[in-house]
């Protein structure tokens, strides 16, 4: 069964099933044919009998019969009966047939004085019996008898057999042969299916089934598919195009290594050249490790590996806030905390301290001497939120638009520092966290706004 | 011959220049999309290295619009991604090669003197007036069996004149070819270094292959020749 195909299976098990419902209706049918003639020709036998031991009168226990009786009896019986009137000693009165079957002849001198019906006869000929007794009082006269032979039954089951025996291949032969091919048809789909499978390869995903849309279990299969391939080719395209910016950002600190190492050795220098080309080589490594600190960071973001706790806000932010002292002190910086009391959100300690770090550490840095930088806790619908506000410059429109993106770097900022990936880093933190994270610019006054939104434990 | 770097990392770029100076270039850089754009359209470049990633305009960009613009200068493009279609929109863009990042200052320069040849074309990377030859990878000059030795710009500024040999060459398309845009040449430097490549240039007191035409430049070639 495991190496048919699935159309060979439901046509198989279709098949024996059909082959199993028709052999139970036809035996049922069968027997139900049977009994009723059976039952009918009982019912015939008794009644006509009745009729028979009517038309005879009884006088001191003799039967009179005459002639005209005679010709009633003939009409009783009609054309396939038989019948025959015996007196009390056994002689007969009057019979339609001679000779009369010797089983027939020997009920009817049994003389019960009940109404009977039974079978008798050899194998070959077996006849069914109605005999009634005609009684006198309480002595029995003699009895009416009827018979006919149940040969016309035994044919009639016979003849129904062998319909069956004939149809009932022919019309499971039918159903198969018409079975196997709406299923071909039903499953043509599904053929598609495998064969579109196995011939996408994961550089080539824009391949669709594109089945008509019908709302059978197939359309919705082949829509479904079709949804899936959809998604793989947005993650696949995503991928490539994140391993693509990544080897772009790599390439650049090689490249300045490479050309600064190349020159370097090219033809004998001064210490004082040597020096410089270690400086520049010294300082792309420290790009480097940074780029590569933050690509492993937006790779673990991205695998949602947190474990959301319940955590005091403004314990957070306390943290936070004091390790940037000193930097926020040397730049001459005032940092306002408006977060009092307990707070608490849910979310992984290590990321939101991270998030809330450098959102703050970039907003010192863009802060004028002299600034001051404003932590608020607002509440916001469905959780808590920290507004961190400078009076820096503020984002430009592109930095609006594009900031989460990876590696975007406001050109306009005019430093290459910064990787191009922390906001987008801060971001993945925040969603897998079930908050969010967003930039605005004061409305009031210069300055930039970071919300960072967090779900409320 | 000199070179216009469009590149926005800019230790890179100043790497570059480096490398191509000691080889006797010179060498312009650009930080941005459009004012590369610009200095490429206005500037008389040899040759355009171009990197794909620029700020305010791409570098694929910049080389479809030079090519609509009718810029012939030979470009190079530098391009630090790994997938096929920047290399593919960027040849079809215009650009004369490509190169991936990181690259070596040795196959930027074989790149950069590959699609220099290409406008009018040299069959090879020798140039040669009468008995005067000049190899542009090592860039060793002879005259005759005689080596002569030269600085980096004097070596540039006479692959300018073999370069040219024939036409007129004016004090201005000079100054153009051989000066960073950024510095003014003072006005007797070229006649300085024109005095310096004829004494170099005749050893032996070979004919002189340097002619001034008053009033107008220099001829560079056999005197009295084509």
């Amino acid at each position: 069964m495991r190496n048919l195909t699935l159309r060979a299976q439901i046509t198989l098990v279709y098949g024996v099933a059909l082959m199993l419902g028709l052999l139970a209706f036809a035996s049922l049918s069968l027997f139900i044919l049977d009994d009723s003639a059976r039952t009918s020709l009982d019912q015939t036998l008794l009644s006509d009998t009745r009729t028979l031991r009517a038309l005879l009168e009884v006088r001191r226990g003799k039967i009179l019969f005459d002639e005209s009786d005679r010709s009633q009896f003939a009409r009783v019986l009609g054309v396939k009966l038989s019948g025959a009137v015996y007196d009390a000693r056994g002689r007969v009165i009057i019979s339609s047939t001679q000779p009369i079957p010797r089983s027939v002849r020997a009920v009817a001198r049994e003389m019960r004085a009940t109404p009977r019906l039974l079978t008798v006869g050899p194998r070959d000929e077996r006849l069914r019996v109605a005999v009634v007794p005609i009684k006198d009082g309480n002595r029995v006269a003699g009895v009416a008898i009827l018979w006919r032979s149940i040969d016309f039954i035994e044919d009639l089951d016979r003849h129904s057999a062998v319909i069956f025996a004939v149809a009932a291949p022919l019309i499971v032969a039918f159903a198969i042969l018409l079975g196997s091919v709406v299923a071909r048809r039903g499953l043509l789909p599904l053929r598609r299916v495998a064969e579109l499978a196995s011939e996408i390869e994961a550089h080539d995903l824009s391949r669709r089934l594109r089945a008509p849309t019908t709302n059978d279990e197939l359309g919705r299969l082949c829509a479904a598919f079709d949804r899936m391939l959809d998604r793989l080719e947005g993650a696949f395209e995503r991928e490539r195009r994140f391993t693509s910016d990544a080897s772009h950002e790599l390439r650049g600190p090689l490249s300045v290594m490479k050309v600064e190492a190349e020159l370097a050795l090219r033809r004998p220098r001064t210490a004082a050249e040597y020096n410089r080309a270690l400086h520049v080589i010294s300082s792309e490594v420290d790009h480097l490790v940074s780029l590569t600190t933050d690509l492993l960071a937006t790779a673990r973001a991205g695998s949602a590996e947190t474990s959301p706790g319940t955590v005091n806000l403004s314990a957070i932010i306390e943290s936070v806030t004091a390790r940037v002292k000193t930097l926020a002190e040397n730049r001459g910086v005032g940092i306002a905390v408006d977060c009092d009391g307990e707070r608490y959100v849910r979310c992984d300690v290590q990321g939101t301290t991270r998030v809330v770090f450098a959102v703050l550490h970039n907003a010192l840095k863009h802060s004028p001497p002299g600034g001051r930088i404003d932590i608020r806790c607002n509440d916001v619908e469905g959780g808590l939120a920290v507004e961190i506000a400078d009076q820096g410059p503020g984002f430009s429109p592109e930095a609006l638009q594009h900031a989460f993106e990876r590696f975007w770097r406001d050109d306009d900022e005019g430093t290459c520092e910064g990787t191009g990936l922390g906001l987008s880093i801060a971001q993945g933190i925040m969603v897998g966290n079930g908050g969010a994270i967003s930039l605005r610019n004061r409305l009031d006054e210069r300055g930039a706004v970071v919300e960072v939104a967090f779900r409320r434990a | 011959m000199k070179v216009l770097i469009v590149e926005d990392n800019g230790a890179l770029a100043e790497g570059v220049r480096r490398g191509l100076a000691e080889s006797g270039h010179i060498v312009d850089i650009e930080a941005d999309g459009i004012s590369g754009e610009s200095a490429a359209e206005a500037g008389a470049y040899d040759a355009v290295i171009l990197d794909v990633m620029l700020p305010h305009r791409d570098g694929v960009t910049i080389a479809k619009n030079l090519r609509a613009a009718g810029v012939r200068t030979p470009i190079l493009i530098l391009t630090a991604r790994d997938t096929v279609e920047d290399i593919v929109c960027g040849l079809d863009a215009g650009a004369d090669d490509y190169l991936r990042k990181p690259f070596t200052l040795a196959e930027l320069e074989a790149r950069l003197r590959s699609i220099t040849r290409r406008d009018p074309p040299l069959l090879s990377n020798e140039l040669r007036v009468e008995d005067l030859t000049m190899d542009l990878t090592t860039r060793d000059v002879r005259r005759g069996a005689a080596a002569i030795h030269l600085s980096a710009r004097e070596s540039a500024f006479l692959e300018y004149f073999m370069r040219n040999a024939g036409l007129l060459i004016t004090r201005a398309m000079l100054e153009d070819a051989l000066w960073e845009t950024t510095r003014d040449t003072t006005s007797n430097v070229i006649e300085v270094y024109v005095r310096r490549l004829r004494s170099k240039l005749s050893p032996n007191a070979e004919p002189p292959l340097i002619t001034t035409i008053r009033g107008a430049g220099y001829k560079f070639g056999p005197r009295g020749g084509a």
